[in-house]
């Protein structure tokens, strides 16, 4: 039963994403949802279900999107990975763990988008790209990282009522 | 005798055209008292039933609200339904007058996730006979091509994504060259040497070089050209006639085949 909500909440994820989180720029810049997502449930929960997330969500986007799949499992295993080293150290301030987590993870993911891009033999405007897409993605995902992890905490707490914090 | 007498004055009241002037003087008090008694007993009846009527009258209320909210509920639908059905009245009427193509039409239904691109993706795959490299238009102009496909569903890249170039043909200019897209969703001519003779407004269309979109669709509109110092080009933004931000309904050209020119592409030399 909680995989079944969960794999819902995903594919509901997903479909936000990209039906209409796509479609809400800031400049040219969109927030991303399911690193949000895997941030914070990486950063609630000590189980494996972090890294079930973040391998459906690189399977899903490496899937749907053109850029180099790469760059979707790069970007969200090193959310997770970002996460469980915060998680130990800076436990008692979740917040701060989730801003510095969404903003890393979304700058690993606009650099590797940007080198995937290069590499690929498209030529892009650093400055243009860090002006109109980086910073406003940066903007949009710490802007909605907290309503995400709000969220996440009440579906972990409704899903995993007993587990206790150490 | 008293009644005679009575009945001749009435008679000679009636016959003189007084009679209706004295009947009215002597009800007047009669009706003045009607009218008191009558609107007393009005406000008498409307205190005691006033709270039964607001009952009925905020019940009705209510009711009529509810059917307010109802009927704008459906303005809102017919109004999205009659958007819909224009979008697909105006793609049938652009598929009709090229009857030398085939053309399947689909829904765009979602768009990249990553922001460096720009690719939408649409509902008709492989199974509605949509296939790789197939050209993408609306009622307006071109669109992209078609990225990859599965059975239900197909992305599409846009002519504004950085990884597109189209090889266009300047209407008024005569002129070959290249409509480049970039990170920021706009289209730059390229390729274009300093010898052509270029003017805002000109009409950029699809030269079919490259045997990737078939010749003549309409592309955008060329503004502002320019060269800069020591450059072997000229440069200019085009207007695309596609408005890419709203863009909800394609039709894919089925009967397209696209030429894989790779293998004529000569290797790099060492």
């Amino acid at each position: 039963m909680y995989i079944l909500i969960q794999v819902v909440v995903f594919v509901v994820l997903v479909i936000l994403q990209l039906a209409v989180v796509t479609a809400i720029p800031l400049l040219h810049g969109t927030a991303d949802l399911l690193l949000l997502w895997v941030a914070g449930w990486a950063l609630l929960s000590r189980g494996r279900s972090a890294w079930v997330y973040a391998l459906a969500a690189s399977v899903s986007m490496a899937y749907v999107s053109a850029i180099n799949p790469i760059v979707p499992f790069a970007s969200y295993f090193s959310v997770v990975l970002m996460a469980r080293f915060f998680q130990n150290r800076i436990w008692q301030s979740p917040i701060m763990a989730l801003i510095i987590v969404s903003f890393a993870g979304s700058l690993i993911q606009s650099l590797l988008s940007f080198a995937a891009i290069t590499v690929s033999g498209v030529s892009i405007d650093l400055q243009v790209s860090l002006v109109q897409v980086i910073i406003p993605t940066l903007f949009l995902n710490l802007l909605l990282a907290l309503p995400v992890y709000a969220v996440g905490r009440d579906l972990h707490r409704l899903l995993y009522p007993f587990e206790v914090e150490i | 005798m008293t009644i005679g007498l009575i009945v001749v004055g009435v008679l000679v009241l009636s016959l003189s055209g007084f009679l209706g002037e004295v009947v009215g003087r002597a009800l007047d008090p009669v009706v003045g008292a009607q009218s008191w008694i009558a609107t007393r007993f009005q406000a008498v009846v409307d205190f005691f039933t006033a709270p039964r009527d607001v009952a009925s009258l905020t019940a009705k209320n209510t009711q009529l609200e509810n059917e307010v909210s109802q009927l704008q509920s459906q303005i809102i639908q017919l109004k999205q339904q009659l958007s819909e059905s224009e979008v697909l009245y105006s793609l049938l009427d652009f598929a009709r007058e090229r009857p030398e193509n085939k053309y399947v039409a689909a829904s765009v239904i979602g768009r990249d996730p990553s922001p460096f691109l720009h690719y939408v993706i649409i509902d008709h795959g492989s199974d509605d006979g949509i296939q790789y490299g197939m050209p993408v238009v609306t009622q307006q102009g071109l669109v992209g091509r078609v990225d990859a496909v599965t059975a239900g569903a197909a992305r599409v890249q846009l002519i504004t994504d950085p990884g597109s170039a189209v090889n266009i043909r300047l209407e008024k200019a005569g002129v070959e060259g290249q409509a480049v897209g970039s990170v920021t969703g706009d289209i730059s001519l390229a390729m274009v040497g300093l010898s052509a003779e270029l003017s805002a407004d000109d009409l950029v269309l699809t030269s079919g070089l490259g045997g990737d979109y078939p010749a003549d669709i309409l592309v955008g509109q060329l503004l502002t050209p320019s060269h800069e110092l020591n450059s072997l080009f000229q440069s200019a933004a085009i207007q695309p006639v596609v408005d890419f931000s709203k863009l909800r309904a394609v039709l894919i050209i089925t009967n397209f085949t696209p030429v894989d020119i790779a293998p004529l592409t000569p290797a790099t030399t060492q």
